[in-house]
């Protein structure tokens, strides 16, 4: 045992620190063509005509009626198509797909093809998603998903307002933005014929839905579309749905063409039509009784899908699940849905439903301390969920459950309660104007509620004394660090050198179906995966405990060449149970928990908010590389912050206004606070090592926090991220507080 | 939020009124890593293209083509420039510097050991930044790296771990 919990460095970094990685815009093959993608320059249209000029013999056009599969890119449902099928529903909808040696030249070709539309009334925002007055994007109501509950009996609590003062009652309505990935890479992909049928490389996060949906599309057998996953510069959900669609295009090309074709979105084209995260809104209201505990909340969760499906449903039930935070809450009624419209279609990114929902009731316990006038941190602890608690799905919390303790962490590490106190008792001219936030919230591990019961994740194992052990799993590394922990729970589990421990890559010709990689689930459903494989190789060389050494039992009983192997599937622990019409069980086998504090100065004469400190506590169980474990929290924490304050992404009518890195602001180094991290390990059981997930996780609670602190530092209360200075400016006049001083 | 970008970007029109004056016959003369070369291509191409076509150095990356992320980073004439804001024809004569021809191996260490790798598409470029920051200014405080780092984005570290990689290495 000499790997796990030690700051290993990451096996993909040398290569990278010397420009020698190859990331898919690196790689070029011998008569490779580039493709482009002619889209929709209307919301909401049927298509009358497309006119192609004639063209020069080595370009290539390829149209949705050529299309050899089904025209639907498979996920959930089947309303997206590869290409507009006589209909476009959003701006930079696919409509044509062309092929050529320049790109230039195809630019050029794209300005003389002439699409015909004819209008029909777009849907703008959720309010007219829902209002009943436009045709459906779809199904009859317009809406992707819907999730309801009623637990208890919130409808009497909620009754009493006005005829008893049994209980305080507090609502709001929340709303947060859009948020981009940004991912310093832009998607690509290159497809080209191979065997039978087509091979995709590209930069991704999931080979096996892009297999799924390409056998579809292209009318193949699953077995003859090869995805093999190359160097991935960033992704955060962003490469998890999309990449699908993209492949579908070069491998329609590269199949009419015969010849390999490179798919490369610059910046612009990346920011205008990729998903991102889904706009939201929330009213809810929360009643405490005479003891200030959570009596019961009522929920109204709304997402703005966009105009196709993608992976809303799932964004849905995890935003759901968030909707009573971190609290014990026996009396709950929760309606969500994600509903449609003509704009760009939201889909997966870090913490997928959950940030929009945590904002919400973060920012509704926040406000209610406020007037409760007991300090955000001392709520919290009347409130929060401990072990032998239930969820307010009824899921009982028997271990793992090092809630209390982070939120205590941060509280201690940032001084939280003295300096809250004194930021909101200080003199209003003061200067500058300080103020602390805090937010506590959980992540989920693995997939919501049946996913994992029905992805039934492979992996396998196998291992010679001449060339050590190889696990075979379609998990991607994409910079979290994956290639480097599950090395390392490898090499603990066999006591192997991590020299000895390799990982095949992520090929599905080569490797079983181990699931996307997505939901914080690679450490703990994975990696546990690999563990119990590696267990398997200890009894077949009679090394079942771990007092023996696998490595001279291994040379003992095997050939120098002989190759063993092991492989396993994921099955979902017996006392799990889930309910998914019902959100009756267990959500999630396992909770990472975690707070986050923010610290801020605000200017009084500009209204420009400058972070000094994030401080976050995470309980994930075990850190199996605390370095790595850091870096996520690190760059997530900043993600969160991003997406508070500086990310703003609008839309009008349709078309993204902030589609370029210089109108869309993500954090610099300069903006960049100092950042505590402090890792808690409650240890979880069926955790390889003890370990639970941190990849979402440090990004969710931020926002709370950080708006928070900004309302701790001038005593009024915001409703919406991103909170620009504009927005505080507008509320401080509002509410006719001086906004302005003698300088 | 980075002011680089801008200044680039003047820097790049003002090379082009340069460009105009030279005679499409005039052969362009660049040094790559120490060799020599003499481009066939047009003077307009860009320097990120050119590196990364013709000469097939990879490491330099393209982030945003509009720089503002610094992915493309490299030193011309030991200065820290965006590759992809500079044409061919204005670095005739100039001396190029990409992260193929770095061979800085504390630094490297530095950035292996501290965590400061995630995706590593912005690596190339923070090394880069972080070289012609070290040049300059042998012992910079960390206001200064992060001021120094600032015209290059990175979406996955935040930050913290590639100060602390440059700050391992201040020359002493």
């Amino acid at each position: 045992m000499g790997y796990v919990g030690k700051s290993v460095s990451r096996v993909d970094a040398a290569d990278k620190i010397r420009g020698k990685a190859k990331y898919i815009d690196d790689l070029t093959f011998p008569d490779m063509l580039v493709g482009i993608t002619i889209r929709s320059t209307r919301q909401r249209a049927r298509i009358v005509d497309i006119k192609i000029p004639e063209l020069p013999e080595n370009i290539v056009t390829f149209s949705a009626d050529e299309i050899p599969g089904d025209n639907y890119v498979a996920l959930f449902k089947e309303d997206q198509p590869f290409l507009a099928n006589g209909i476009v529903q959003y701006i930079g909808e696919p409509v044509l797909l062309l092929a050529g040696p320049d790109k230039n030249i195809l630019r050029e070709v794209e300005e003389r093809i002439e699409i015909k539309y004819e209008d029909i009334p777009a849907i703008n925002t959720i309010e007219e998603a829902l209002s009943g007055k436009f045709p459906p994007i779809y199904g009859d109501e317009n809406i992707y998903k819907r999730y309801g509950y009623v637990k208890g009996d919130p409808d009497s609590i909620f009754k009493e307002k006005g005829k008893s003062k049994k209980y305080k009652i507090f609502s709001g309505t929340y709303k947060t933005g859009y948020q981009e990935h940004v991912y310093l890479e832009t998607q690509g992909v290159i497809a080209m014929l191979y065997g039978n049928g087509v091979k995709v490389l590209g930069s991704l996060q999931c080979p096996f839905y892009i297999n799924r949906a390409l056998a579809i599309g292209l009318g193949l057998k699953p077995d003859d579309v090869v995805i093999e996953q190359v160097c991935t510069g960033g992704a955060f959900g962003g490469k998890e749905e999309f990449p699908s669609l993209m492949a579908g295009h070069a491998a329609f090309l590269a199949l009419k063409t015969g010849k390999p074709v490179k798919m490369i979105y610059d910046r612009q084209e990346d920011l205008l039509v990729t998903t991102k995260r889904h706009p939201s809104k929330t009213i809810q209201r929360i009643a405490f009784d005479s003891d200030n505990r959570i009596a019961a909340i009522e929920t109204d969760f709304t997402l703005d899908g966009g105009a196709h499906s993608t992976l809303s449903e799932v964004v849905l039930a995890r935003g759901a699940l968030a909707a009573t935070g971190v609290y014990r809450c026996v009396n709950s009624k929760l309606s969500s849905r994600a509903v449609s419209t003509n704009n760009v279609p939201s889909g997966a990114f870090r913490g997928f439903g959950a940030p929009q929902a945590f904002f919400a009731i973060e920012q509704s316990i926040n406000h209610s301390a406020n007037k409760l006038g007991l300090n955000p941190y001392n709520l919290r602890k009347i409130n929060i969920l401990r072990k032998g608690d239930r969820t307010t799905t009824g899921q009982l919390l028997s271990e793992s459950t090092g809630l209390e303790k982070v939120l205590d962490a941060v509280e201690k590490a940032a001084d939280f309660r003295k300096k809250y106190e004194s930021y909101k008792n200080k003199k209003t001219d003061d200067k500058p104007l300080k103020g602390i936030g805090i937010s506590s919230f959980f992540h989920g591990i693995g997939f919501t509620g049946k996913g994992e019961e029905i992805i039934k994740a492979t992996a396998a194992v196998e291992y010679s004394v001449k060339d050590g052990a190889v696990i075979k799993i379609s998990t991607v590394e994409m910079g979290q660090g994956m290639s480097t922990v599950i090395r390392q729970i490898g090499a603990d589990s066999l006591q192997l050198p991590i020299s000895e421990i390799h990982i095949s890559a992520p090929d599905t010709s080569r490797v079983p179906n181990s699931g996307p990689t997505v939901a914080s689930r690679t450490t703990t459903i994975v990696g546990g995966l690999v563990y119990q494989c590696c267990m398997e190789l200890r009894e077949k060389v009679n090394a079942k405990e771990f007092s023996s050494d696998f490595s001279s039992s291994a040379k003992e009983n095997l050939d120098e060449e002989e190759v063993i192997s092991s492989t396993k599937s994921y099955k979902v622990p017996k006392d799990v149970h889930w309910d998914n019409d019902n959100f009756i069980g267990s959500a999630y086998p396992a909770y990472s928990w975690a707070a986050v504090v923010v610290e801020v100065e605000v200017d009084p004469i500009t209204f420009e908010v400058s972070v000094e400190k994030i401080t976050a506590a995470n309980d994930i169980g075990k850190a199996i590389n605390p370095v790595l474990v850091e870096g996520q929290i690190e760059g997530g924490s900043l993600q969160g912050l991003g997406y508070a304050s500086t990310e703003v992404m609008t839309i009008t009518n349709g078309k993204i206004n902030n589609h370029s890195l210089t109108d869309y602001i993500i954090p610099t180094s300069l903006d960049t606070p100092e950042i505590d991290s402090i890792i808690i390990e409650e240890s979880y059981s069926r955790g390889p090592f003890g370990a639970k997930g941190v990849g979402e996780q440090p990004l969710v609670g931020v926002p709370p926090a950080y708006v928070g602190a900004v309302e701790n530092a001038l005593g009024v209360e915001f409703f919406e991220i991103p909170l620009t200075p504009e927005k505080i400016y507008l509320k401080l006049k509002n509410a006719n507080r001086r906004v302005r001083r003698e300088c | 939020m980075s002011v680089f970008p801008n200044i680039f970007l003047i820097f790049s029109l003002c090379g082009l009124s340069v460009l105009c004056g030279k005679k499409s016959e005039e052969v362009l003369k660049i040094i790559v890593n120490g060799i020599e070369y003499l481009p066939t291509v047009s003077p307009t191409m860009r320097l990120l293209d050119y590196l990364r076509k013709e000469l097939k150095l990879t490491g330099t990356k393209e982030g945003c083509g509009e720089g503002e992320c610094g992915a493309c980073s490299v030193l011309i004439d030991g200065k820290l420039v965006n590759s992809c804001m500079v044409l061919l024809g204005q670095v005739d004569g100039k001396e190029i510097t990409t992260i193929e021809g770095v061979n800085d191996s504390t630094l490297f260490k530095a950035f292996e050991e501290t965590g400061a790798v995630q995706c590593g598409f912005c690596t190339p470029g923070m090394i880069m930044a972080a070289i012609a920051l070290l040049r300059k200014n042998p012992n910079p405080s960390v206001y200064e790296i992060k001021e120094a780092i600032s015209g290059n984005l990175c979406r996955c570290t935040g930050y913290k771990k590639i100060v602390e990689a440059i700050e391992r290495v201040k020359r002493k």
